[in-house]
């Protein structure tokens, strides 16, 4: 049964009076506990997708259906309780609060489902548990690595137990070392039984799902099941057996990759 | 979202940016500490002009020759002996009575002197103006009929001329004269209402004052006081009096030659202009409470540009638009708050020094406080309600698209 149905879904950008037509008509049915990659270059209308899938954003025309209920005529309100309780939401950019540690930033949408101060300790800690970042729980977001803040925002779209997870270039801002192990976190995610929705331009990401589709002006291009999906976790085994010499030079630039682009940041 | 989850974030903003959090309450403290201390300041006055008021009953009055009336030069009339005779028996209620003669004269005693304030008074002097003897006696009716050279003297005068002696009995030299000190008074205290005496005053019977000063025998009074029992016998007391003086002495080109003044409505004089300096100050404190209150507002609105990502965060994880509302409103509300309770403080101290300084009762009651912080969290949720609206008007995903 599929979890997601969209319909004939259309999204206009106005600009004063120039029209941008990010999403033309599309369709699509996505079932329970897949793992999709939506692939497509730069400017095809892949975030417009799935900001409209994740209930952050509303369709200029269509129909949305998130677990049998019509969500494209819920009031704000009620749209803001379904990105709480059945939606998680992973972004390129981590979007971590900047002030508060992780465990805080983990606690945060359980703030607004009401609990309790421990009952939101006791779920952020399980979460972050779950991504192996239990040792860094005190940390603000700037005392981490990119990697690391990727584990807590993924801790943050689980706490609440949603039904789906999406995530939008997950791996956008990390070295491919550290964008591997995020993709290994995701598969056993699934493996663990969650429903993911992942936007890629990356066909070697896009290949750690199940089914790829393929956007091009607003448009689905193409829909395929991957036979064989790439196992991350192998993939990173496989890395560690180099020979010793290959690792350490592999780590080395590794750390200055990160470096690099801590810089930037 | 809970009330004290919003608290708790609103003050971990205000920790990060503390110096903005301190610039924007100034406002709202300058005019709650305003507030504050002109209503603890008033009450303190209106309580010591009252207990003062208590003291002398409200029912003094006084006749003075009205020297409005005159013109440059001309000379007055005053009132004798037989105008206060008639005075004394024509008054009902009338309690004590008396006259004012003030003089500056040098005081010797041993080859000790000192400038002294000499002031004429009459036997009922002391209990008019609430004066306490502290040694000795005061006047009695044969010291004045019998113009006696004694003399009351303060406390101050005492020491400085007598050092370690019993002043009582000692003979003083004032304008040539002697006069044997037969008391010694209290301190006088710093009241509002007083007969001008300080605590360098020397006191002598009126009458020979009133005979150095005017001349001979027969005394006569430029200003009288009278002391009566009732509101009622005062108000009969200044008709009788004002229509006695103008049918003996006549008009002076349509005035009255002498002015009967009350204390009771000299009280409500005061307290006129106490009123208008309170409007005053309160007009003052509105406005910067107002002008506070548009800084609030200011500083929300750059907040909420500010963290625009952070509120589509939040409601990317699932705040609602009135959480967004709710959590902005009370961290205007907390500004305000912490500008008001800071007000409250400064205003308190303020008056707490100047009640210590007049030496007036300093009273902040409960009500005082609370309606200030009343005022405070009402402004922060006036001025705090379009900034909120604004901050949760957006989509999420337009939110988060903000590189702020
Ligand atoms: N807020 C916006 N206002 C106007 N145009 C937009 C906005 N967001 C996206 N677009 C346009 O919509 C198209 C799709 O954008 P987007 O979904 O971000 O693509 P992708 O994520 O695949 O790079 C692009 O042409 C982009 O310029
Ligand atoms: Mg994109």
């Amino acid at each position: 049964m599929a979890i997601i149905e969209l319909r004939d879904i259309d999204k206009i950008y106005k600009m004063g009076n120039i029209e941008v037509r990010a999403l033309n008509r599309v369709s699509l049915d996505i079932s329970e506990h897949d793992f999709l990659c939506i692939m497509g270059a730069s400017g095809s209308g892949k975030s417009t997708l799935m900001n409209i899938i994740g209930c952050l954003d509303r369709p200029s025309a269509g129909s949305y259906h998130l677990g049998g209920k019509d969500v494209s005529g819920l009031a704000d309100e009620q749209l803001a309780a379904v990105r709480n309780k059945q939606i998680g939401f992973v972004f390129q950019t981590f979007n971590l609060l900047p002030r508060i540690s992780a465990r805080k930033n983990v606690e945060l949408p359980l703030i607004y489902s009401g609990y309790s101060a421990k009952e939101r300790r006791r779920m952020a800690d399980i979460a972050l548990d779950r991504v192996e970042l239990s040792d860094r729980a005190g940390h603000k977001p700037n005392e981490l690595s990119g990697g690391q803040r990727q584990r807590v925002a993924i801790a943050r779209a689980l706490v609440n137990s949603p039904s789906i997870i999406f995530a939008d270039e997950p791996t956008g801002n990390l070295d491919s070392r550290t964008g591997l192990n995020i993709m290994a976190l995701f598969q056993k995610l699934h493996e663990e039984g969650a429903t993911i929705v992942m936007v890629t331009h990356e066909m070697d990401i896009a290949l750690h799902g199940k089914r790829i589709i393929h956007l091009r002006d607003g448009q689905i291009h193409g829909d395929e099941a991957v036979k064989k999906p790439a196992n991350a976790a192998a993939a990173i085994r496989n890395l560690a057996d180099l020979n010793k010499q290959d690792l350490e030079e592999a780590m080395s630039l590794h750390s200055n990759v990160h470096k690099s682009q801590e810089s930037v940041e | 979202m809970k009330i004290t989850e919003g608290l708790r974030e609103s003050i971990s903003v205000m920790g990060g940016n503390k110096i903005r959090a301190v610039l924007t309450i100034l406002g709202i403290n300058f005019g709650v500490g305003c507030l504050i201390a002109i209503s603890v300041i008033g009450l303190a006055f209106r309580d010591s002009v009252g207990s003062e008021v208590g003291r002398y009953g409200s029912t003094l009055l006084w006749v003075q020759v009205d020297g409005n009336s005159y013109l440059k030069g001309e000379s007055r009339i005053l009132m004798d002996g037989r105008d206060i005779k008639f005075f004394k028996q024509a008054l009902p209620g009338l309690q004590s009575s008396g006259t004012l003669f003030s003089e500056t004269y040098t005081a010797a005693y041993m080859g000790e002197s000192k400038e002294a304030q000499v002031l004429g008074v009459g036997p009922g002097h002391f209990e008019m103006f609430d004066s306490k003897i502290e040694k000795g006696r005061t006047f009695i009716e044969q010291d004045i009929s019998l113009r006696k050279r004694v003399c009351v003297i303060r406390p101050d005068i005492a020491a400085r001329l007598f050092k370690d002696e019993d002043p009582l009995g000692k003979v003083i030299r004032l304008s040539e004269r002697n006069y044997t000190v037969i008391g010694v008074t209290e301190r006088a205290n710093n009241m509002l209402l007083s007969d001008g005496s300080d605590n360098n005053t020397i006191f002598i019977p009126d009458s020979l004052v009133g005979a150095k000063i005017w001349g001979g025998n027969f005394v006569k009074y430029w200003i009288y006081l009278f002391k009566f029992d009732s509101i009622e016998n005062v108000e009969i007391a200044e008709e009788r009096i004002n229509s006695y003086l103008e049918k003996k002495y006549g008009l002076l080109r349509d005035l009255p030659r002498f002015r009967v003044q009350r204390l009771d409505s000299f009280v409500g004089m005061i307290d006129r202009i106490l009123n208008i300096i309170t409007t005053l100050v309160t007009v003052i404190a509105a406005i910067s409470i107002v002008v506070g209150g548009l800084g609030i507002m200011n500083i929300m609105l750059v907040a909420v540009t500010e963290r625009t990502r952070e509120i589509g965060i939040r409601m990317a994880v699932g705040a609602t638009k009135t959480d967004i509302v709710v959590q902005f409103i009370i961290e205007a509300i907390v500004l305000c708050l912490i500008g008001g309770a800071t007000g409250v403080f400064f205003g308190a101290v303020l008056a707490a020094v100047v009640c210590s300084i007049l030496e007036w009762k300093f009273m902040l009651s409960f009500v005082i406080v609370a309606g200030a912080l009343g005022i405070s969290t009402f402004i922060g949720l006036v001025f705090g309600i379009y900034p909120a609206w604004k901050a949760s008007r957006l989509m999420p995903v337009e939110a988060l698209r903000s590189d702020a």
